[in-house]
Formats: structure tokens, C-alpha cells, sequence
């Protein structure tokens, strides 16, 4: 190990620019400090892979308003309920008499609703590729039990193009630590074509601090080239999950998504089929986006257009006990990991 | 969100399973892989993701040779 660290703390070549696209690598990374090893050549910066993060105002607001009609029950993991919407945050909803509850797993809906078939629940749902097949499998079991006071508030969003968007319209990235658990289920080919449009090496890496560094190490050797590798293979294949991608495929189809911070990415997103519509509970047209904070800069950060020490309401107006914008909410955010783990 | 944690399967439940998890027991959804107990596995918001395999080793050392080369 150390010969690859001693390459990275020593690199004098080309200035390279890494984005580690998810945030359970920007966690990673910035709990065991990996950024202030590296040589100043290379620059790590943190990408769009925070799924609480890149959720728009519109989503949040709907939620809240849900969480506030009477026989409806929010349903939704810890880390979306401090986030603001226009005005409030879930949290805010449950103060003024608002039903929320927070579960581990969204496979816990089907007891909540069992237990009171009077009232709607609806599940946050949230996430990228990881996440979908478990809303695919609480779907699948609400219908074989014949549970039938089950929604979902999807915002589901897929990393390829979001992926393909940061290239296009940003640039500047010279490799990607691509995301593990996503290429868990998507396989790790899935960012073969990405690599080799825009010549750029992806490496789809664990989350280990030794796992993180070889995957670095491997970015900066392949330099300019088109290649995806999978340095993760004790759970990635270049296939990944089959049957947690039919289960997708059965129950969502693409959509066209919006983006804190981008906008609208064609085919970014997931959202119910026709024929499962019933299941809905009024995801389709939440685009409308704008920061809690006017001075906000979760958008440019997202898109690694600037770090967050670069927001000037970073550690002064907005930390983690009076977040700002989602970004400093969450804990997979770059602003709260930079800010609670001190990373410049 | 998209954490994912390895635990080992301790019993396995028609769809379901019990991971241990350093000592902890939680039931995790099992539909989306074929495991069978003493596996170890990777979940994800409480379902099972994959199994983990033990060719990491050799594919990796494959790779390094090929990185190390260019
Ligand atoms: S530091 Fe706070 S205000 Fe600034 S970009 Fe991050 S979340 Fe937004």
C-alpha cells in the first residue's frame, strides 16, 4: 500500500482534478483525511452524488404539504427531514401537527399501513440506483399482501447522466471515482461509454481508505484515457444486479429529472409506470428550485464548480446546527463533511 | 443514502434473512440475491444487495498488472 500512497503523496505530472460523484465517498474520503495526503497536483472534488442534496424545492415543499393533510403520513429516512423546502422543512411539518415518520428501512411502510389502513402512507422515495430496487420490492409486497394504502413520492435519480452532464457543461474533470454501490446494481460497464466519449478513466472503487487510495492511484496512471475499471469486485460485476434491475424496470421507467443546481437532465430520472400510477402521489412536474438562503451556493458546489469553503456563508452563517442549504443538512453533503471534518 | 454495510447471513427466512452485523441481528430483505447462511453479504437500507465473493483478490492483482504496465 504505501507504494501507491508514496506515488500519490509525490506526483508531479499533469495538474489531475478527481470528482468523487458519491457522497458516501465524500464522507469516506473526508473522515480519513485522503485529500491532505495528496499531492497538491491532484484535487479531489466532491460531485452530485448526494441524493438528500440535489432534491429541489418543489419535491420538499409537496412532501410538506402531504405531511399536513389530515389521513396522510410522510414516511422518510432521517436524513431528508431537516431539509428546508420554501418555507419548511418536514420537521417544521411535524412541529405544527404534520404526520411524519422516520423508518431504517422503507420496507417498514408495509407494517405502518397495515397497523392503520385509515390513513395513506407515503414513502420519501429518494435515492439512485441503489435505492430503487428496494422501492421496487416494497411495491411488489404491498401488492401481494394486498396492502393498499401504500404511496410513493418519488425522486429518483440515475448517476449516467448526471454523470454525462458534468462533462458536457462543466468539464474540467480529468477522472471519476465512480460510485460503488450504485455500480453494485448497475454493474460497472454502465460508465464504459461515458469513459470512452469524453477519454476520461472512471474507476468504480469501495469504500475503504485503501480501497479509495489504490482507486486513485489507478485515475491518476490512466490519465486521459477511456477506460472504466472495477476496483471493487467483491460486490461490483460488469453486469451488476440482474434481478434488482428487472424489479426496476418492472415497476419504473425513465423520466426526465430535475436537479438542484442543473435543472433538468433528459432521462435522469425514474418514476412510476403507467400501470402502476395508483401508486402515486403527485411526483410528476416538482421542478420549481431555489435556495432557502439566496446566498446559498449548494448548486455550484453539487457541480464541484466551486468547494464549499468557497460559499461565504460557510462555518460563519451556515453550519451544520444552522444549515442553510441541503448540502450542509445532510451527512453525506459536501458541506457538512468538509465543515464537521475540517477538510480545506 | 446509498450506504451499504457488510454483515454476515445467519439464517435464512423464505424472503427474508437474519444478518449479523458485529453482533447485531437485523432481518434484511433477501429477494434480490440467492444467499444462503455464512454468506457475507452487502445491505442496503435493509435489503440485501449482493453477496460479497471471494475472487477480489486475483481480479484485482490481475488489474494492478495491467495499471502498472501503462
Ligand atoms: S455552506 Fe451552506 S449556504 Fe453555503 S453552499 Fe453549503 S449548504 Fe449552502
Amino acid at each position: 500500500m504505501t507504494k501507491y500512497q508514496e506515488y500519490l503523496q509525490n506526483y508531479d505530472g499533469e495538474p489531475m482534478r478527481i470528482m468523487e460523484v458519491c457522497g458516501t465517498h465524500t464522507a469516506a474520503i473526508s473522515h480519513c483525511g485522503i485529500h491532505s495526503i495528496l499531492s497538491p497536483k491532484i484535487k479531489l472534488i466532491s460531485g452530485p452524488g448526494c441524493p438528500v442534496c440535489v432534491t429541489v424545492t418543489a419535491y420538499i415543499d409537496r412532501l410538506v404539504e402531504l405531511a399536513l393533510t389530515p389521513g396522510c403520513v410522510v414516511v422518510s429516512f432521517g436524513d431528508l427531514l431537516r431539509v428546508r423546502g420554501s418555507s419548511r422543512s418536514l420537521n417544521d411539518a411535524k412541529a405544527l401537527g404534520g404526520q411524519v415518520r422516520m423508518v431504517y428501512t422503507p420496507m417498514d411502510t408495509l407494517k405502518l399501513a397495515a397497523a392503520e389502513p385509515d390513513k395513506t402512507f407515503i414513502f420519501a422515495a429518494v435515492g439512485f440506483e441503489t435505492t430503487a430496487p428496494v422501492y421496487a420490492m416494497l411495491l411488489e409486497e404491498a401488492l401481494r399482501a394486498g396492502i393498499q394504502n401504500i404511496r410513493l413520492l418519488t425522486s429518483l435519480k440515475t448517476m449516467p447522466p448526471v454523470i454525462d452532464w458534468v462533462c458536457a457543461n462543466q468539464g474540467g474533470i480529468d477522472g471519476f471515482l465512480a460510485p460503488g454501490h450504485v455500480s453494485v446494481i448497475t454493474g460497472s460497464e454502465i460508465f464504459r461509454p461515458l469513459a470512452e466519449r469524453y477519454s476520461i478513466p472512471f474507476v468504480v472503487s469501495g469504500f475503504e481508505p485503501e480501497q479509495i487510495l489504490l482507486s486513485l492511484y489507478a485515475l491518476v496512471k490512466c490519465r486521459g484515457m477511456g477506460k472504466a475499471l472495477n476496483l471493487y469486485p467483491s460486490v461490483v460485476t460488469p453486469g451488476g444486479n440482474h434481478t434488482a434491475q428487472q424489479s426496476v424496470k418492472k415497476y419504473f421507467m425513465p423520466c426526465d429529472a430535475s436537479w438542484r443546481g442543473m435543472g433538468l437532465i433528459p432521462g435522469s430520472g425514474l418514476c412510476l409506470r403507467p400501470e402502476y400510477q395508483q401508486f402515486d402521489s403527485g411526483s410528476v412536474a416538482l421542478t420549481e428550485d431555489h435556495d432557502a438562503n439566496p446566498a446559498c451556493c449548494c448548486a455550484k458546489v453539487l457541480t464541484g464548480a466551486i468547494g464549499p469553503r468557497q460559499c461565504p456563508l460557510f462555518g460563519k452563517v451556515c453550519t451544520p446546527q444552522s444549515p442553510q442549504g441541503a448540502c450542509m443538512v445532510s451527512t453525506e453533503g459536501s458541506c457538512y463533511q468538509y465543515y464537521v471534518n475540517k477538510r480545506e | 443514502m446509498c450506504v451499504a454495510l457488510p454483515g454476515k447471513v445467519v439464517r435464512v427466512d423464505g424472503t427474508k434473512a437474519q444478518v449479523d452485523f458485529s453482533g447485531n441481528l437485523v432481518t434484511a430483505e433477501a429477494g434480490l440475491v440467492k444467499i444462503k447462511p455464512g454468506d457475507y453479504v452487502l445491505v442496503h437500507a435493509g435489503c440485501i444487495l449482493q453477496v460479497l465473493s471471494e475472487e477480489e483478490g486475483n481480479s484485482i492483482s490481475a488489474l494492478f498488472k495491467e495499471i502498472e504496465s501503462l
